[in-house]
């Protein structure tokens, strides 16, 4: 006989002779080949689905992304060449000007433009003037334009007016010289008085401020989208603020909570019962990199790339025949073992439940056993909203509307939790596997979201948005024959923009 | 087997697939003979084993064990229901006649294959239990539930089993 070490010791060599995962070829341990013949005719045809949803999801961003991007660079580009050619137009239309002698050495440097309150700083230098030039700006709303005062030999006052002639801003020496000493031949045109009464400052109309007579324009088109305007017999370069100025790209973060809200329409007919009890969406945190063009001053284009993850949650209420004829015998109990496919938010699901009965317990032969049956299934995914943002009262900033689309990409699903409560006293849910096929699931959701925000500025670069908005879904997330399940999203944001 | 092959196993990547299957066949093949005498029956069972291997990898989690323990699992719940549809017959014994040989010194010689042969030569009930109990390592409570057999049941086919063993390896030595 022997003891207990030697039986332990006899146990031990058995496991670990058969432990060894790294067996040698042998002839005795090797299966047939067609054992990987048939298992690989039971494998889904090689179908890269999963890339492949991925991949055609991006390049269809991609090309929007890129549509979107040329689009507006044909219509930034076909917009500069509209400007210009007005400019040329109205340049062309002016009447007589009244000229300004200057004398030699006169020059303007770090003088603005103001366009609605915001500040376009622009550089003038005039040197060895001999002849005469005028400067156009044209097609401003509201105001706009920079009066040159002449006092002596020097451009030393820049005034900007609004349509109704007030000052907005006084640039250069406060103290306006106007008609100060014999030699200047200010005009009413440089005084804030008399241009009051000439009202020329319409909107739309080009202003003309400070003009000389003989000009020569030629006008280029800078890389800077600004306006070259280089005064070829008097060699006086300038430049100005072309009409309408795209804003540099803005860079931002956000992080925000989404609100789920359910629409389930219809009823859900499933081979095990029909009865689909509940099922909801819990809330996200979302976190977000942001991309913002200004497209006008009042109009501005957002490329958001955000990611977050949701649980779905859905409650089954199941009534399954027991069968006695059916049970295997497991010591004290009975198990009866049920297969289904159900259809869910995962797809058809693969369901094995084991429901117990003690020897003892009385059951008759296909009672109803009633059970609710819950999963939940946890979706992370990439949002990729394009949307368009509208500040109606300032450029910018204040508050703005936000209307675009967002485009979900799902990157991962899984079963997060899977329970069962029998409501029969005598028979037991013992337990329950679930198995899908991620490659039912879909991969891709679209939304419109229309919102309200508010930013302000809190530097000369920096800004904070404040911004709920609601996203209408348009795709299923759940759908089977009578029965569908859209998802809306109610976002609340903040985020942090600087320009690049 | 890393955990990136294992993703693109999941994703089906046919090529991924091959190499899992090239990496465990074998082990898992010795596997199923210990619970099938018949080679077509661990042919079988490979079979079924690796198709759900396939269809329900996504479940398997790193952090609970490595990809063998996970298979060994998977491929002795296979073999198990496999021998429920044989109708599993377990006869009882009685306690008194029972006696246990051992013979650690023999078995350590002998090659896998004539273990496992040996092990294959078992009746049915016997092998279960034994390979239930000795080598996966699961206890009498355990097996009984897995088997729908009560705890002295499985006692005793152990008990059996090894008698049975001792029997046979005294033949081979």
């Amino acid at each position: 006989m022997y003891n207990m070490e030697d039986r332990n010791n006899l146990n031990n060599i058995f496991r670990d002779r058969f432990n060894n995962e790294d067996i040698p070829k042998e002839e005795w341990n090797t299966p047939d080949h067609e054992v990987w013949e048939n298992i690989e005719r039971t494998l889904p045809k090689k179908e890269d689905k999963s890339s492949k949803s991925t991949l055609i999801p991006f390049l269809l961003s991609l090309a929007l992304l890129s549509f979107m991007f040329l689009g507006y660079k044909y219509f930034e580009k076909a917009q500069k060449v509209n400007d210009l050619e007005i400019l040329l137009k109205e340049c062309s239309e002016s009447k007589e000007i009244p000229s300004y002698n200057f004398s030699a050495q006169n020059s303007i440097t770090q003088t603005s433009i103001v366009k609605n309150d915001k500040s376009i700083k622009s550089s003038f230098e005039a040197s060895q003037v001999n002849n005469s030039f005028y400067l156009v700006v044209k097609g401003l709303t509201n105001i706009q334009a920079p009066n040159l005062n002449i006092n002596e030999n020097i451009f030393d006052d820049v005034k900007v007016l609004s349509s109704n002639g007030n000052i907005i801003s006084n640039f250069g020496p406060s103290d306006l010289n106007l008609n100060k000493g014999a030699n200047n031949k200010l005009d009413s045109i440089s005084s804030e008085r008399e241009l009051n009464s000439a009202n020329k400052f319409e909107k739309g109309r080009i202003l003309e401020v400070t003009p000389l007579n003989q000009m020569e324009l030629m006008m280029l088109l800078s890389s800077k989208n600004r306006l070259l305007i280089d005064f070829t017999n008097t060699n006086i370069p300038m430049i100005i603020s072309s009409k309408k100025t795209t804003g540099p790209w803005m860079i931002g973060v956000s992080s925000g909570h989404i609100q789920w809200v359910d629409h389930k329409k219809g009823r859900l007919n499933n081979p095990l019962s029909e009865l689909l009890l509940d099922e909801n969406t819990s809330s996200s945190f979302n976190l977000q990199l942001n991309f913002l063009k200004v497209l006008h001053p009042k109009l501005s284009l957002n490329l958001g790339l955000g990611i977050y993850s949701r649980t779905q949650s859905s409650t089954y209420r199941l009534s399954l025949p027991y069968s006695i004829a059916n049970e295997t015998s497991h010591g004290n109990e009975f198990h009866n073992y049920f297969e289904h496919s159900l259809p869910t938010s995962l797809g058809n699901i693969n369901t094995n439940l084991t429901l117990a009965r003690s020897i003892s317990s009385n059951v008759t032969n296909n009672e109803n056993v009633d059970l609710d049956f819950s999963l939940a299934n946890k979706t992370r995914a990439i949002n990729v909203p394009i949307t368009f943002i509208y500040y109606p009262m300032n450029n910018g900033q204040g508050l703005y509307f936000e209307t675009g689309i967002n485009t979900e990409l799902i990157y991962q699903q899984k079963l997060a939790k899977v329970t069962t409560n029998s409501f029969h006293s005598q028979v037991d849910d013992r337990d329950m596997k679930v198995a899908f096929d991620r490659k039912q699931i879909e991969q891709i959701n679209f939304a419109i979201p229309l919102g309200i925000g508010y930013s302000k500025k809190l530097g000369s670069n920096i800004s904070i948005d404040f911004s709920a908005k609601y996203g209408f879904g348009l795709s299923n997330v759940h759908m089977h024959e009578g029965f569908t399940h859209k998802i809306d999203r109610i976002t609340s944001q903040i985020s942090v923009f600087k320009s690049l | 087997m890393d955990t990136p092959k294992l993703k693109l196993c999941i994703d089906g990547n046919r090529s991924a697939q091959k190499e899992l299957y090239d990496s465990y066949n074998r082990a898992l093949f010795v596997l199923c003979q210990r619970y099938f005498s018949d080679v077509d029956d661990a042919q079988d069972a490979l079979q079924d084993g690796f198709i759900k291997v396939y269809r329900d990898l996504y479940q398997f989690d790193a952090l609970k064990g490595s990809i063998y323990s996970w298979l060994k699992k998977v491929f002795i719940n296979t073999c198990l229901e496999k021998l429920r549809k044989k109708k599993l017959d377990f006869v009882n014994v009685d306690d008194s006649q029972i006696i246990s040989y051992y013979e650690p010194d023999v078995i350590s010689t002998l090659g896998l294959k004539e273990i496992t042969e040996l092990i294959q030569s078992m009746p049915t009930g016997y092998r279960t239990v034994f390979n239930l109990y000795v080598i996966e390592g699961y206890n009498h409570s355990e097996i009984a539930q897995m088997l729908g057999i009560s705890e002295s049941t499985s006692k005793t086919q152990l008990m059996k089993a090894k008698n049975f063993l001792k029997g046979k390896i005294e033949l081979v030595v």
